[in-house]
């Protein structure tokens, strides 16, 4: 038989508990993640701003032209993100904004879409509808549009969230299609 | 003598061995110079604490800091091109020399070749395992002790491993899992290479050229691979943790059975072998 060491396994206990200490310490230097579900429809408290997502639907190109007054912009959109080829399509979601600035409204442009919470899945944000927001607070509608690609994956099997916050707080609004 | 008692021997060998720890020594300087050229400096970033006032941005963490993951770093393709040479350093001569020195032939005259072959093979997987295997735990767990674990989060193109990959559920559940499966797979790879200089033994008689039989092996196989446009099969492909090619189960299935495949002729080969 091997011949058992205490001297070494009690060196190896020391530094492993060093090691899980150090770890523990680095750890706490950051908070935990905390995670927050709202559904659309439901109003909910956002940068001390009123948000609510009243609704969420894929539209096509031509409602998207509709939105637009330079049809040119969004050709050129289309073009870019190949919505109109393959499985991609086009997810636009309406959010009720109270007291909306422009500061914050640069900040919900980086809202993104996500097919599911765990697991699989992505999307990318790909444009918002251009309006006029100045620095007054207002209460607005604003729309995002997201491309969806849906290459691999069947939309019918896979929950939609629309992400409002990532970190220390994952907050997210489950969407409605 | 029973393959217990063989295996007790050669597991003893291979620790008394200073080959074992110079090929440890190698491979965690490797890790180490990967903490100290990236992960200190994502550490420093932190500090900076941008995550709490910029939406979207998330802490440099484990998953996106130890080897394989951090961007730009090149220690992780080091590890995975010289795995083959790492694997050898350890045990995988030791049976080309028991032949040539005559220690099989004692061993013979007291127990049977079946013992000694199996023992000889598993002991050399496991010194190969570890030596390319412990410097990504090594990487993994000094990585801890330097930048948060925080689980990463889908949806956020944030992460390298993107959807519909390898053990992409698995990364977005578990990341501790998924890295300790990479490294199970790393150790099974490395276990193999070693394994192919037993075969080597029978194929040449030079020590070194027996040492760098899987190297040999590996890249001209890579380069078949290549050159017939399939190199996602090579290793060097698969062995991506960050997987910044494809990777594939089934690929990877089908290469360690090959290599398995092939180390099993040292069984073949050793019992036909008339040592006395």
């Amino acid at each position: 038989m091997i011949q058992f060491k205490w001297r070494y396994a009690i060196i190896l206990a020391i530094l492993i508990i060093l090691c899980g200490v150090r770890i523990y310490y680095v750890a706490g230097q950051f908070p935990e993640e905390e995670t927050i579900v709202w559904h659309q429809g439901e109003s909910f408290s956002w940068k001390d701003t009123n948000v609510t997502v009243k609704k969420s639907k894929f539209v096509s190109k031509e409602e998207l032209c509709s939105r637009y007054q330079d049809v040119s912009e969004v050709a050129e959109i289309l073009e870019t993100y190949n919505i109109e080829g393959g499985k991609l399509k086009l997810l636009a979601v309406t959010i009720e904004v109270n007291d909306l600035t422009y500061e914050k409204f640069q900040d919900i442009l980086y809202w993104r879409v996500a097919f599911g919470v765990t697991g699989n899945g992505v999307s990318y944000l790909t444009d918002a509808v251009h309006t006029d927001i100045t620095d007054e607070p207002a209460n607005r509608e604003v729309t995002l549009f997201f491309r969806c690609d849906f290459e691999s994956m069947d939309e019918d099997d896979v929950d939609f969230i629309l992400r409002t916050q990532l970190y220390p707080i994952q907050e997210y609004v489950e969407l409605d299609i | 003598m029973s393959i217990r008692r063989f295996f007790i021997i050669e597991i003893r060998r291979v620790l008394r061995s200073p080959a074992l720890y110079i090929a440890l020594l190698l491979g965690i300087l490797l890790a180490v110079s990967q903490i100290v050229q990236y992960v200190f400096h994502f550490a420093d970033i932190n500090k900076l604490e941008l995550y709490m006032d910029i939406d979207f941005m998330f802490p440099h963490s484990v998953l996106t800091s130890m080897m394989g993951f951090a961007s730009g770093e090149w220690q992780s393709y080091a590890l995975v091109e010289i795995a083959p040479l790492l694997a050898v350093i350890p045990f995988a001569n030791s049976y080309y020399l028991d032949i040539k020195n005559g220690y099989v032939k004692n061993l013979y005259t007291r127990a049977s070749k079946k013992s000694y072959l199996v023992s000889k093979y598993i002991v050399t997987f496991l010194s190969g395992a570890a030596a390319v295997a412990i410097p990504l735990l090594v990487n993994f767990l000094v990585c801890m002790m330097v930048v948060p674990y925080i689980q990463p989060i889908t949806g956020t193109a944030l992460f390298g491993i993107p959807f519909q990959t390898f053990w992409a559920d698995l990364f977005y559940t578990n990341g501790i899992l998924y890295v300790l499966g990479f490294c199970g797979i790393y150790a099974i790879f490395g276990g193999l290479y070693a394994c192919l200089s037993l075969v080597a033994a029978f194929l040449v008689n030079n020590r070194f050229l027996v040492q760098l039989f899987p190297l040999i092996v590996i890249m001209a196989g890579s380069m078949i691979l290549d050159i017939s446009k399939n190199s996602l099969y090579a290793p060097r492909m698969l062995l991506q943790m960050g997987q910044g090619f494809s990777i594939s189960g089934i690929r990877i299935l089908l290469i360690i059975g090959a290599l398995f495949i092939i180390t099993l002729t040292y069984f073949w080969r050793g019992a036909k072998n008339d040592t006395i």
